[in-house]
């Protein structure tokens, strides 16, 4: 077997069957996840060597359009809880890069270290990548950078889009986040609507109820429990912004790669998009906290690892329309097709020469 | 920092009586590192009988940010099924297994005002409660009735609430400042009672009669949510017979017994364990079968339903 590139080894590939309905598809985050060509899913945080080009890119949209956040009064205590949860996974889970000191006996700091004005005992903070150093203290903003609220201060460190839901009257509504990679929607415009309602134009779901039963399942998890799920879709180049607040520069993108890229070259512009997503329940506020990490894949890369091509072929082929359009491939799927099976054969006939060259 | 919170082995760090009949557990980890954080008004579950296990649930008094304790308020209930004699017997240094935190009384984020009605032990939760809204500065106020002789609390909530707190001995008393609370609170406020029933549904009731609406009312439910009972039962499938105890689920009996059945989520959600029914009734506990379908007996979910008689046939 060859050796794979490590985006591919390491690659969340979504399709394990023939065919892709939706289905409230949610299931333990933190483990680990075979597939035909690696393995993923041990950490909830992404740390890769294209860190800080998804850093650069988030700031570059956020300094354009700031809307992208939006951080409430009431979720406060929610907001510091999702900076301490990631500042915890990121050290945790990449080691060399980060480094959060916390005190590990509190019953003995509380009587030898001052205390905070608010209670609490400082902290440092240490991002490597961006050499970051931050000494702070959990719930007062004015120890964070000047204008900088903890949401935002940890989502300009992570690559991973952020949406807080808060529970009441029985139901999740997504109220505060920070989102600059959303595919074909608009955070801005769901900000505070319902869970239910964010999901009413997905078609296929609701008669089944997966929306429903999905956020019955989120209301119970337990203080800290993280569950994870995953989406896809094709795309036309490998833009990271496909908001509905920005459109221009995809649908640009899309004719770009329609109108000049030769055929012979269109399995490395069009890309699998993948959204590994976790739910956590978030550890003292109790607001569910939702990671959405996105990844790229080429068809070209797709196309190296068999099971994944032939399960994608099978999947773009049976897929009804009104999923298609949704995930917006109605101008891709053909073409995703015809592409991998180029591929498909091109590997056939290269391992079938290479056969016969042994 | 596991995703899924496991169960916790605790030891007994100090155990204080706070009256003649409530007592007071500090629980620490066996080396004495940080706990898992709690959101306000969660209970831990604490065995107190094994094979089968029986777990009792008592609300965490701390304010649930990173504790180097849980600590409980647990009143001892004489003619009780055992659990609360099992804690006020409990000797420091002893240790014991414990279900992580569970939320179901957690503070409402968008309240503007939090109004925090307590009885007796029902302050357990507030104390959480009140130690939060103090913390983030928010406005509250705690009506605490309790009787003469016992009033767990009572000076560590007076100096965590300072005019805060109204405190009371007798029903008359509460009633005569709650009474004009409950009817002048601004917009916006939350309430919260936990207490014995009678008291809660006399406060939710005249809550109700000054035209509270439903949602700003939150009432801890006594005891956590249950799945119910777990009796034994027997399996029949194509050729075999497997026996489900009650200490496992009927997806775990039929795993035990080398089926494959795909599973996921394992809560009664997900859907993937669907399993036909030849016969036998189910006694439904998931969330994905529809009222029909439970009512047509041909699907089980195993991983949390179990057969509502001694036997149940499925088709694998």
């Amino acid at each position: 077997m060859t050796t794979r590139p490590p985006e591919l080894r390491d690659f969340p590939f979504p399709l394990a069957k023939e065919a892709y309905r939706y289905s409230a598809n949610l299931q333990p985050g933190g483990q680990r996840q075979v597939t035909e060509a690696g393995s993923w899913g041990e950490a909830i945080t992404r740390v890769g060597p294209d860190y800080e080009d998804f850093i650069a890119e988030r700031a570059r949209i956020l300094a354009m359009d700031p809307g992208r956040l939006i951080e409430v009064p009431y979720l406060r205590a929610a907001e510091w809880d999702t900076l301490l949860y990631l500042m915890r996974h990121l050290a945790k889970e990449h080691p060399t890069d980060f480094e959060l000191t916390e005190p590990t006996e509190p019953t003995e700091q509380t009587e030898q270290t001052e205390q905070t004005e608010h209670g609490r005992p400082q902290m440092r903070w240490v991002n490597r990548r961006l050499g970051i150093t931050q000494d702070f203290t959990p719930g007062d903003p004015a120890t964070l950078p000047a204008g900088q609220g903890p949401l935002e201060f940890i989502g300009r460190q992570v690559v991973e889009d952020l949406v807080l839901l808060d529970q009441r009257e029985g139901h999740l509504h997504a109220d505060a986040g920070l989102v600059t990679f959303a595919s074909g929607w608009s955070f801005p415009f769901v900000a505070g609507m319902s869970f239910l309602a964010i999901h009413g134009p997905v078609p296929r779901a609701n008669p089944d109820g997966v929306f429903h039963r999905a956020e019955m399942f989120l209301m119970r998890l337990a203080p800290g429990e993280a569950y994870r799920r995953v989406n896809w879709t094709f795309q036309f180049g490998r833009l990271l912004d496909k908001s509905l607040d920005d459109t221009a520069p995809w649908m640009r993108e899309t004719e770009r790669v329609l109108t000049e890229v030769p055929e012979s070259e269109l399995a490395e512009n069009v890309y699998l998009r993948v959204e590994l997503q976790h739910l956590v329940r978030l550890e003292t506020s109790a607001a569910i906290l939702f990671l959405i990490d996105t990844r790229f894949l080429s068809l070209a890369d797709l196309a190296t690892v068999p099971e994944w091509t032939a399960r994608a072929i099978a999947v773009l082929t049976e897929l009804p329309q009104d999923m298609a359009d949704y995930k917006g491939l109605a101008d891709l799927r053909e073409r995703v097709i015809d592409c991998l099976r180029r591929s498909e054969q091109a590997q056939q006939s290269k391992a079938g020469n290479s056969k016969s060259l042994w | 920092m596991s995703a899924l919170r496991a169960d916790l082995r605790l030891v007994v760090a100090e155990a204080t009586p706070l009256t003649d009949e409530v007592r007071q557990l500090t629980l620490v980890a066996p080396d004495r590192s940080r706990l898992p954080s709690y959101p306000p008004g969660s209970h831990l579950g604490l065995t107190w009988r094994h094979g089968p296990d029986r777990v009792n649930s008592y609300s965490l008094t701390g304010d649930g940010d990173s504790p180097s304790d849980y600590k409980v308020s647990v009143l001892r209930v004489p003619g009780g099924s055992g659990g609360s004699a099992w804690v006020h017997e409990l000797k420091s240094g002893s240790t014991v297994q414990a279900v992580a935190p569970r939320s179901n009384f957690a503070p409402a984020a968008r309240a503007r005002r939090h109004l925090l009605v307590a009885g007796g032990i029902g302050i357990t939760p507030l104390l959480s409660h009140a130690r939060w809204h103090a913390r983030w500065r928010h406005e509250f106020a705690l009506h605490y009735v309790h009787r003469p002789e016992s009033a767990p609390h009572l000076d560590e909530l007076g100096d965590l609430c300072g005019d805060r707190l109204t405190a009371s001995q007798d029903r008359a008393a509460l009633w005569a400042d709650l009474g004009p609370a409950l009817a002048s609170q601004p917009l916006g406020t939350q309430l919260y009672v936990c207490g014995p029933h009678p008291m809660i549904d006399a406060v939710t009731g005249a809550a109700r009669a000054l035209h509270w609406p439903e949602s700003r009312i939150s009432v801890e439910p006594f005891g956590a949510p249950d799945e119910g009972p777990r009796a034994p039962f027997r399996v029949a499938l194509p050729g075999s017979t497997v026996n489900v105890s009650a200490e496992e689920t009927l997806l775990e009996a039929l795993e035990r017994a080398g089926l494959d059945v795909p599973s996921m989520c394992r809560q009664g959600v997900c859907g993937e364990c669907r399993t036909p029914v030849r016969s036998g009734r189910v006694d439904h506990r998931d969330l994905v079968l529809s009222a029909a379908e439970k009512a047509s007996g041909e699907w089980v979910m195993p991983c949390v339903s179990r057969a509502a008689d001694d036997e149940l046939e499925l088709q694998l």
